[in-house]
């Protein structure tokens, strides 16, 4: 059914997410296996809440998970969620899982297991801590699929970038970048090869994760 | 070809199946997070003991997961078995993959076949029903 979204364990990550969900227009069930949080989230009657181990089949079915389209596991335990997300698709058909995940190193094995959305919480801050790190403030990086592999950048030119004067063609950048947009002053543009960079341009590009360092140094010159 | 067996759990089981492997002369290896666990393992156990995660993509490497016959999953946890089991199919394609489930529905969360299954509560109700249907027939 439209517009149902199951959570499942996290206390406080639950609760934020089921209000910004409400606000969007979902119906939230939780399912929590701690009564005494159970009884704090039943506090706003616009969420249903069952309190159990969603791990169980029986639990699932008490809270009508066929009922959902949208399933998203946060409990703490890796193979919880495991569990969960494979029952929610295999027994109660629910379309979309989503599952947190702390191991790095086991992404590519429940995205191969058929879980459509695998939110690797220790990727996405070591993710962010190293934007932040290396880059300085020069680049803005939002990932765009959900498995962080493609990226669009945006940066400026700086004063300093042996860049400065070329023509894109010239500049020798990493196989999988584009420049897909330049902003200079009040003015944006569609850059050709013979398109000039000039110092101060603020550049949009759409870039493989793997060469996004590289990019950025090539155009920075740092 | 000679016979690899790992064991992941060192409980009752576990440690149980272990001891046999290895007065059989099968290359035996038990994997256990918890050192007091291998006290189970009887005094002149000669196979290998593993202290460590089972669930660790990379300790699972480091034992040549991908050469062995057969991995049994016998930890205490249902959830753990499960995902374990299906990480040693579909990662290392280990021929085959035997686990104990203490809840028999959760036998679902698996694809059908991949990975054998064992049922403490479906065992232990059969012997029950045969001794009474037994009692009754006398």
């Amino acid at each position: 059914m439209k517009n149902r979204v199951l959570l499942i364990g996290g206390f406080h990550k639950a609760t934020a997410l089921a209000n910004s969900l409400i606000e969007n227009g979902y119906k939230i069930t939780i399912i929590n296996e701690n009564y005494e949080d159970c009884l704090r989230i039943a506090e706003d009657n616009r969420i249903t809440v069952v309190h159990g181990d969603g791990s169980k089949p029986d639990v699932l079915a008490d809270a009508e998970s066929q009922q959902n389209e949208i399933v998203i596991a946060m409990t703490q335990q890796d193979e919880d969620n495991f569990v969960i997300c494979q029952l929610c698709k295999k027994k109660f058909n629910i379309k979309k899982t989503v599952s947190l995940l702390n191991d790095p190193q086991k992404t590519e094995f429940f995205y191969s297991m058929g879980i459509d959305s695998v939110v690797c919480t220790f990727n996405t801050l070591t993710g962010i801590i190293e934007q932040h790190a290396f880059l300085d403030k020069i680049a803005t990086v939002l990932p765009i699929d959900d498995r962080g592999k493609i990226g669009i950048v945006e940066m400026q030119v700086p004063s300093t970038s042996p860049c400065i004067g070329k023509h894109i063609f010239e500049i020798d950048l990493p196989k999988e970048v584009i420049i897909g947009c330049i902003l200079r002053g009040e003015i944006s543009m569609v850059p050709k090869g013979d398109t000039s960079i000039l110092a101060g341009d603020r550049l949009i590009l759409i870039s493989a994760k793997k060469d996004q360092e590289c990019a950025i140094k090539v155009l920075t010159g740092r | 070809m000679k016979n690899n067996i790992i064991i992941i759990g060192c409980g009752r089981l576990g440690s149980g199946v272990a001891n046999t492997l290895y007065s059989k002369n099968i290359n035996v290896t038990i994997i256990d997070r918890e050192k007091t666990s291998f006290r189970k393992l009887s005094s002149g156990f000669g196979g290998l003991i593993v202290e460590g995660d089972g669930t660790d993509i990379e300790l699972l490497k480091k034992q040549d997961i991908e050469k062995v016959n057969m991995v049994i999953v016998v930890t205490e946890n249902d959830n753990t078995n499960i995902m374990v089991a299906q990480m040693v199919k579909n990662i290392f394609n280990v021929p085959s993959v035997i686990t104990r489930l203490y809840n028999p529905e959760k036998k679902e969360a698996v694809n059908e076949g991949e990975i054998e299954f064992i049922f403490p509560s479906v065992i232990g109700m059969d012997i029950i029903n045969r001794i009474i249907l037994k009692k009754e027939d006398e």
